[in-house]
């Protein structure tokens, strides 16, 4: 049961893709705010971001979108990061060897090298769960596949934080979760039913 | 594999006999029920400018899956444009990925994931193919450099699509199969007559292909083949 009255701020880099992110929020029940409403009230932020780390550093750490990210921190409004609005939220990236929020100790590091995967990891994949109780999971069926597209992947010396990782490349972070703070690396905007599911959990998220 | 011409799908054989197959809103919503794993949509309208940008942004936003588009590029920076509408990947035929330092702009700013390169080979005669209508006449194991060639320009993906097959049924080009190079670091995907569902389980098993897709396959049902989205059962 999705509360109608969940309001769901996006906040995307210009080069991100809002409007199946938008439609698959709206399908499951809760209402979308972006940049662009005058509404500011809200009561979930999703980060997400596609293209170079420093693009999207540079663009997240600019007025007002800083603020905006740090007060939801600090508020404890939940916030769930996607692909490079999950690695900007980590310490550093070794793409454009950018400096990131510092929220969560995750680095991003280049797959090349590292995984027997092609490089960029681009499509579906399934992922290994590590904390079977975390609510983002809630009733995501066994098999669930999501859509990757990645160069980059985030990895954690602390290994509470991951909730699950991708099965092909082994430590990274597919979900990481620390206090309200959601990253995970997949698009589940793109994922079809299993992302649909993803996004509902963290819409209905209680913390 | 869609095909739209205007604001019509349609599916070509062999490039040519346009046959209409659906609205694309409606189905890109089937298409997500029966949960497609990816969608490459082409805008092969003769009128440069007939798909408005606009038009695609609806499109786009129906898409639950990751989505590819091409045909009708104007420029790098048009092509930009689209993955802001809400695809993630252009497709840029191997002709243009020079002109404007296309693939490397695209690469450079979206990121080579989002640079799919689509080589069209057509069957001559034996073992001879052109390719993307040059007048160059390649031998099927020349292909293999071929691919290699893009993989090295930067490519993310590259589609190997086999025109003469085009809407055909007749199965991917087997001769060609035989001779694709082994250490490719991109994804490469096969494209044009694919037969049924267990060819494509057949060609996935080939170490050096990672996906196999199909347009008058999903568009066509039955012996008729009449117009029905549809997609694999397993």
């Amino acid at each position: 049961m999705i509360p109608k009255n969940k309001r769901v701020f996006i906040l995307a880099g210009s080069f991100s893709n809002l409007g199946s992110l938008v439609n698959m929020i709206e399908k499951i029940g809760a209402q979308t705010i972006t940049c662009s409403n005058s509404e500011k009230s809200f009561d979930r932020l999703v980060i997400c971001g596609v293209g170079s780390f420093s693009s999207g550093i540079g663009e997240f750490s600019q007025p007002p979108n800083k603020e905006l990210i740090l007060s939801c921190v600090k508020r404890g409004i939940p916030i769930l990061g996607i692909c490079l609005g999950a690695q900007i939220l980590g310490i550093s990236s070794e793409e454009d060897n950018g400096k990131g929020f510092g929220l969560v100790p995750i680095k991003t590091l280049w797959l090349k090298g590292k995984v027997k995967n092609k490089v960029p990891n681009v499509g579906w994949q399934t992922i290994k769960i590590l904390n079977s109780s975390d609510p983002l999971l809630r009733g995501v069926r066994g098999n669930a596949r999501y859509y990757f597209s990645h160069s980059y992947a985030m990895f954690t010396d602390q290994k509470e934080i991951s909730v699950a990782e991708i099965d092909e490349i082994p430590n990274s972070n597919a979900i990481y979760q620390m206090n309200n703070i959601y990253g995970i690396q997949f698009h589940p905007e793109k994922s079809q039913n299993d992302g649909q599911k993803i996004l509902e959990n963290f819409v209905n998220l209680e913390f | 594999m869609l095909l739209l011409d205007g604001k019509r799908l349609v599916k070509t054989v062999r490039f040519s006999k346009k046959r209409y197959v659906g609205d694309p809103v409606n189905t890109l919503k089937i298409l997500n029920e029966k949960e497609v794993d990816e969608i490459f949509l082409i805008d092969i309208s003769k009128k440069t400018g007939a798909v408005q940008d606009s038009y695609l942004k609806e499109i786009a936003s129906e898409l639950f899956s990751p989505a590819a588009f091409g045909g009708n590029l104007q420029s790098p920076e048009d092509a930009l444009q689209k993955l802001k509408l809400g695809f993630e990947k252009i497709v840029i035929p191997f002709r243009k990925i020079w002109k404007n330092s296309f693939l490397q702009k695209i690469s450079a700013t979206a990121g080579s994931q989002s640079a799919v390169v689509s080589l069209d080979v057509r069957k001559l005669c034996g073992p001879y193919y052109l390719i993307n209508k040059t007048p160059q006449i390649f031998h099927q194991k020349q292909i293999r450099l071929l691919l290699k060639e893009i993989q090295e320009q930067g490519a993310g993906e590259i589609l190997l699509h086999f025109v003469h097959r085009d809407g055909t049924f007749l199965g991917y080009d087997k001769d060609i199969l035989a001779c694709l190079p082994h250490d490719l670091s991109v994804p490469l995907i096969l494209l044009g007559g694919a037969k049924n569902e267990e060819e494509i389980q057949e060609v996935l098993k080939l170490p050096n292909v990672d996906a196999a897709a199909a347009g008058s396959l999903f568009s066509f049902f039955g012996v008729h083949r009449a117009v029905l989205p549809n997609y694999l059962q397993k």
